[in-house]
């Protein structure tokens, strides 16, 4: 066999491949961002964000580059920053929520995560083509309570378990589903304004706001989650999305698109009541309440200024057992009603809307909601 | 001798030309042969009474494990309908098998369960 056989031979096998992967379009990606407003500092703050240690950490980076990289797709490959030319299509993740409840000694904290999976593309400015916002809640045992530091390694990515649920590997999941997904199965649906009302956290203005904010995310991603599509993230007063990368390097301001219709959502003050059973036996019960009010942009609505409620299960109120702390409780409880109620735009249920409306017919609200659950299909 | 190199230089320019014009090809239905991997899918015994009809509200992609850098078996198309057994992971992703031989995992909630 000539020289020039065997050259050709060795150019021939790996131009195969190349030829395959040049026909992908690449994705460019991004990295792990937060939300940032004009005069915030550019480094991380580590008591709002803890996750920035490992999503700002360069060997966390490669490991993710890695993972990224490998995801297989019939249309798409991920590049790096570096190759990111022209009107590239972007994928970022920003964490919109991180939030500790602590409890007592003998209690369980609570940690709240959401994140959104961005996918834009650059032009003369960046504009959102899809975005998915997924949030979790984890209790904290009593040993990754000692330990945070490793618990949020653990809950990111580091959880040796195949079976783990970790957030990275649900993001890997989202990001390779999503790229898939066609600009169309963007539901212009978008959570505006949520308030929580001034008497929870009187003293405290701060955690109120936190209060609005996970509120807000997980608002989104629940109804996101119901309708299994896409939507647009909750909406800022300028309509633009600023993040801020964990590298502490980089700026993008992201424009939205406009949404068909928006949720609005209040937060009422959180009840504590005790009831007594036939027996006199005396129980505690947390009840929240919120009202949600949709519009389309023309004014119209199908599910106007609605309250729900949801209480906890009665707890006898024995001396002997664990304090329970309310505010675990009333976020738990809030939680699950935003879970809940957000189900409804997708598929209305007649017996939980008999159970948890207030002040209105069950019947009406689910017309309402079963002709906006027509709509966004 | 000389004639057989030509031969063999000629078809490896050709190979070479026609692989730079390989496009990557979209399998748009379930009827297709397992693709060999060396990920390995968890066989899931079915029952003949398990399979029911589905409609795909959007693609997917069924991949030999519930991962996305795992081989692409099949790609199905938005609004294919197909008979199958579904099976959630409660993890984001589901179990796919049909009647044809694939079998692997998608992910999202795309597939809603149809009387025909």
């Amino acid at each position: 066999m000539s020289r020039v056989t065997l050259l050709l031979l060795g150019l021939w096998l790996p131009l195969i491949g190349c030829a395959q992967s040049a026909d992908l379009k690449p994705v460019v990606w991004d990295g792990f961002a937060y939300p940032y407003r004009a005069g915030e500092k550019d480094i991380c703050n580590a008591e709002l964000n803890p996750s920035c240690a490992i999503f700002s950490d360069q060997s966390y980076d490669e490991r993710f580059w890695t993972k990224i990289e490998a995801i297989k797709d019939n249309n798409y490959r991920f590049v790096s920053r570096a190759e990111g030319k022209g009107n590239s299509l972007h994928v970022a993740v920003s964490v919109g929520l991180e939030w500790t409840l602590r409890g007592e000694a003998g209690e369980s904290d609570l940690y709240y995560f959401c994140a959104t999976v961005l996918v834009y593309q650059a032009g003369r400015t960046l504009s959102l083509v899809n975005s998915r916002p997924i949030c979790w809640q984890k209790r904290l045992t009593q040993q990754e309570k000692t330990d945070r530091v490793k618990f949020l390694a653990n809950f990111i990515y580091a959880d040796p378990s195949e079976t783990a649920q970790t957030v990275e590997k649900r993001l890997l999941a989202e990001i390779a589903d999503i790229i898939t997904s066609k600009p169309d199965s963007l539901v212009r649906l978008q959570v505006n304004a949520v308030k929580a009302h001034p008497d929870i956290y009187k003293d405290d203005p701060s955690k109120r706001e936190m209060l609005s904010t996970f509120a807000s995310e997980v608002l989104s991603a629940a109804s996101s989650e119901a309708l299994g599509r896409p939507i647009i993230p909750p909406a800022t007063s300028t309509g633009l999305m600023d993040l801020r990368f964990a590298d502490g390097a980089r700026k993008s301001q992201i424009s939205l698109p406009k949404s068909s219709h928006t949720i609005d959502l209040s937060i009422y003050p959180f009840v504590k009541d005790v009831f007594k059973d036939s027996l006199g036996l005396k129980f505690d019960r947390v009840v929240v309440f919120i009202r949600l009010n949709q519009q389309f942009r023309d004014g119209t609505s199908y599910v106007s200024n609605i309250n729900f409620g949801k209480s906890s299960v009665p707890r006898r109120a024995y001396d002997d057992l664990p304090p329970e702390l309310d505010e675990l409780k009333n976020l738990n409880i809030l939680y699950q009603l935003i879970n809940e109620t957000s189900a409804q735009v997708s598929k209305p249920n007649k017996e939980w809307l008999k159970a948890h409306v207030i002040k209105s017919s069950p019947d009406k609200v689910f017309e309402g909601f079963s002709l906006l659950a027509g709509e966004l299909k | 001798m000389m004639n057989i190199q030509r031969s063999f230089t000629t078809l490896a320019i050709i190979s070479i030309l026609g692989a730079c014009a390989t496009k990557p090809v979209t399998i748009q239905n379930t009827d297709v042969k397992k693709v060999m991997s060396v990920d390995e899918v968890r066989t899931v015994s079915v029952k003949a009474d398990d399979y029911k009809n589905y409609i795909f509200e959007r693609t997917v992609k069924i991949r030999v494990a519930n991962d996305p850098s795992s081989a692409i078996l099949v790609q199905i198309d938005e609004g294919s309908r197909i008979n199958a057994f579904i099976q959630d992971m409660n993890n984001g992703w589901s179990y796919f098998k049909n009647k044809t031989g694939v079998e692997g995992y998608f992910f999202g909630k795309s597939a809603k369960e149809v009387t025909k």
